[in-house]
Formats: structure tokens, C-alpha cells, sequence
């Protein structure tokens, strides 16, 4: 067997799923906190251990602009499905408020695409619409509370993404990537 | 289990519970200081909450009952596909119709909270630590009664789930700072 043969078996065999055991836990539904961030002010993730997407973890967000928070109620809810190979995030809650501030805003969401963030009531944190963003819509209502329905939405190729929540405390925290040349190997000509 | 549970309460035991404090419900975090927008709770060796850091500016309110009308319940529910959460339930009644809770019935209404209770035993109890208490329908309501010695006062309901059972404070000290009413003179 040739040596790349070898890493190549390896590789395979790393290629598997785990056992899907979770821990022993409470299990609360619904979704406690949502955050949308500009498409634009989006620089980028870090994943965790400098591993690509494999582990479906973030531990930093480059940003530069801040998060935007949406009000949260009990019906607020997250789905995804997976059809042909594409992933369908949805995002739904309810804006218990018809006002000025509250129509203006939703417009302007509706004409910009939003990375999300969401934290379930279990405590995690999670990321969709990391290739292009997410679609806002929303309908207004006023029988049965008095407010807008807003569904956010995304396809992507990617699963959600949990991130750690010391990616997300405060809005300034991860603000500037500023990579480190202080160690010169990067033009080392040996 | 990792535990045999033996009964060390070789004492009296009274049920009931005899004070409630309510505080603003910010999200749980771990550690000592306080930090903005989150609720800190640092925890010993033994697994009580040794410490509570409120955001700046926050405070814990005591609620004063009718006598013998506090009480909290801790249950275990099961949901679809076999999940299993807790619900965290306060109740207590307020005898008084005055303007102090007039002005203070929209927040225990509308706003979201944690609780600690002390029970008759001594124990502070901590309630809707992770995703906060709220009053669900008929959880703030007042009832004059009609003959003289009917039930009367505002009932309070504030109830949440949990994904833990109510841990215990290490003792009432923990409760700080509770609001103090500032006297102008």
C-alpha cells in the first residue's frame, strides 16, 4: 500500500458518523433570544479548532456592525428541512407591536439580507444563512393580538451552525480580525 | 443515582413558604462578577448558589403576602417526543388594593422574571433561573369577594419552564441588593 493509499483509508474511516447519544437532560422547546446581523457588516466565521464547517461549531464572528435583536414570544419557532441536498432554516415569531418604528424596520428587513442568530430555551446558540444571508417577510395582523407575524428564512447547502455564546457576548467582542504577522513565518524562504 | 437518599430531617417541619423576592429576569450565566444584560450565578462544591450578580441598576424586590398565601411548585412535565422539562409555578395573594400595587400591576402583568422563595423551613429557593417567569392568564387578578368574610385580594401566578430543577441559595445573604425605598425628607 502507498503511503497516500494509507491517509486515504484513514480519511475514509474518519468519514463516519458518530453514536447520536445526547446527554441526559431536560428538554424545554421554543426559542428565548433572536439576533440578525447585516449580510454586509458579515466577515466571517471561525470554526472551532480552525476546522472548516465539519464540526458545526462557530467560535468567533468578524463583524462590524451591530446585532439587531427581535422580540421573542412563546410561538416563536426554528424548522429545517432537507430536500434534494438543501437545507430550509425557517425562523418564525411575532412582533406583538403595529407601529411606525416597527413597520419601517420590517420594510428595510424585508430589502436586506440578515445572517441569524437565534438561542433555543435549552441554552444554545445557533447560526443559519451563512452563504448569503437570510430573507425577512412578514404579515401584519390584528385579529388575534395585534401585531406582525415575521418569518425568516434561508436555503443553503449548509446545516444550522451552533456557536458558542462567548462568540456572542457583547456587540464590539470579535469586532476587528487583525491577524497576527508578529511570528515572520509567513515569508520565510527557508 | 449516584446516591442512597436517606431522611437526615430528624426535626419539626412545617410546610408553607413565608417570603418571596422577585428580581428582572436577564439570561444565565456562570461566574461571580456581574455582567451587562445576563445574571451571573456562581455555585460551590456543593452545588448551591452562592452568589447572584444582578446587572447594574437591578435589584431584588420583596414581595410581602397575605399570611400563609406564598407558595412555589417545582414539576416535571413530559412533552412530544419524549421531552421532559420542568415548570416552575410561584403563586402568593395580596391583600391590599392600594396605589403601590396599581402602579406596580403592569410589570408583575407583562415583565418576566426570576424568584426566590424561602420557604417555612429557612430553605431560599430559586425559580426561573433559565428562562424566566411569567404571568400566564388569570395570573394577576383581583377578587373583592361579596360577603364579609369572602376571600379577597390580588392572586399572583408567575410560572416558566425550566431545564433544571429550583436550586437552592447557600442562605438568604445571597438575596442582595434588595430594593430600599428611598425617604426624601
Amino acid at each position: 500500500m502507498t503511503i497516500s493509499g494509507f491517509f486515504y483509508l484513514l480519511d475514509m474511516a474518519s468519514c463516519r458518523i458518530q453514536n447520536l447519544k445526547p446527554p441526559c437532560a431536560y428538554n424545554v422547546q421554543g426559542v428565548q433570544i433572536i439576533k440578525l446581523l447585516d449580510f454586509d457588516d458579515f466577515n466571517g466565521f471561525q470554526f472551532d479548532g480552525d476546522d472548516l464547517y465539519r464540526n458545526c461549531l462557530v467560535s468567533a464572528i468578524y463583524k462590524g456592525g451591530d446585532y439587531a435583536d427581535l422580540e421573542v414570544t412563546e410561538t416563536a419557532k426554528y424548522t429545517s428541512t432537507l430536500q434534494n441536498g438543501l437545507y430550509s432554516h425557517v425562523l418564525e415569531t411575532f412582533i406583538p407591536a403595529l407601529t411606525a418604528d416597527t413597520l419601517a424596520n420590517l420594510h428595510l428587513g424585508t430589502k436586506r439580507r440578515q445572517l441569524v442568530l437565534f438561542k433555543t430555551n435549552a441554552g444554545k446558540y445557533f447560526t443559519f444563512g451563512y452563504e448569503a444571508g437570510a430573507d425577512l417577510i412578514y404579515t401584519n395582523q390584528t385579529a388575534e393580538a395585534t401585531g406582525s407575524l415575521v418569518t425568516i428564512s434561508a436555503n443553503s447547502i449548509y446545516p444550522a451552525f451552533e456557536v458558542k455564546e462567548s462568540a456572542i457576548s457583547g456587540n464590539s467582542f470579535n469586532y476587528e480580525f487583525i491577524p497576527d504577522f508578529t511570528i515572520n513565518t509567513y515569508c520565510q524562504n527557508g | 443515582m449516584t446516591k442512597s437518599l436517606d431522611n437526615k430531617a430528624c426535626d419539626y417541619a412545617v410546610a408553607g413558604a413565608r417570603a418571596l423576592y422577585l428580581a428582572n429576569f436577564h439570561g444565565a450565566v456562570d461566574g461571580e462578577e456581574s455582567v451587562a444584560n445576563a445574571i451571573a450565578y456562581q455555585a460551590d462544591s456543593d452545588g448551591y448558589i452562592d452568589t447572584i450578580s444582578l446587572p447594574t441598576g437591578e435589584v431584588f424586590y420583596r414581595v410581602d403576602g397575605a399570611d400563609n398565601t406564598i407558595s412555589f411548585t417545582d414539576a416535571l412535565l413530559a412533552g412530544a417526543n419524549g421531552a421532559k422539562y420542568r415548570q416552575h409555578t410561584v403563586n402568593a395573594v395580596l391583600s391590599q388594593y392600594d396605589i403601590d400595587v396599581l402602579n406596580e400591576g403592569d410589570a408583575l402583568s407583562l415583565g418576566r422574571f426570576i424568584a426566590v422563595v424561602i420557604d417555612n423551613a429557612g430553605r431560599p429557593v430559586l425559580l426561573g433561573r433559565t428562562g424566566g417567569l411569567t404571568a400566564p392568564a388569570g395570573g394577576f387578578d383581583y377578587t373583592s369577594g361579596a360577603a364579609e368574610a369572602d376571600a379577597t385580594g390580588w392572586t399572583i401566578v408567575l410560572q416558566g419552564n425550566s431545564k433544571e430543577i429550583a436550586p437552592l441559595l447557600k442562605n438568604e445573604s445571597v438575596i442582595t441588593p434588595i430594593y430600599t425605598e428611598e425617604v426624601v425628607e
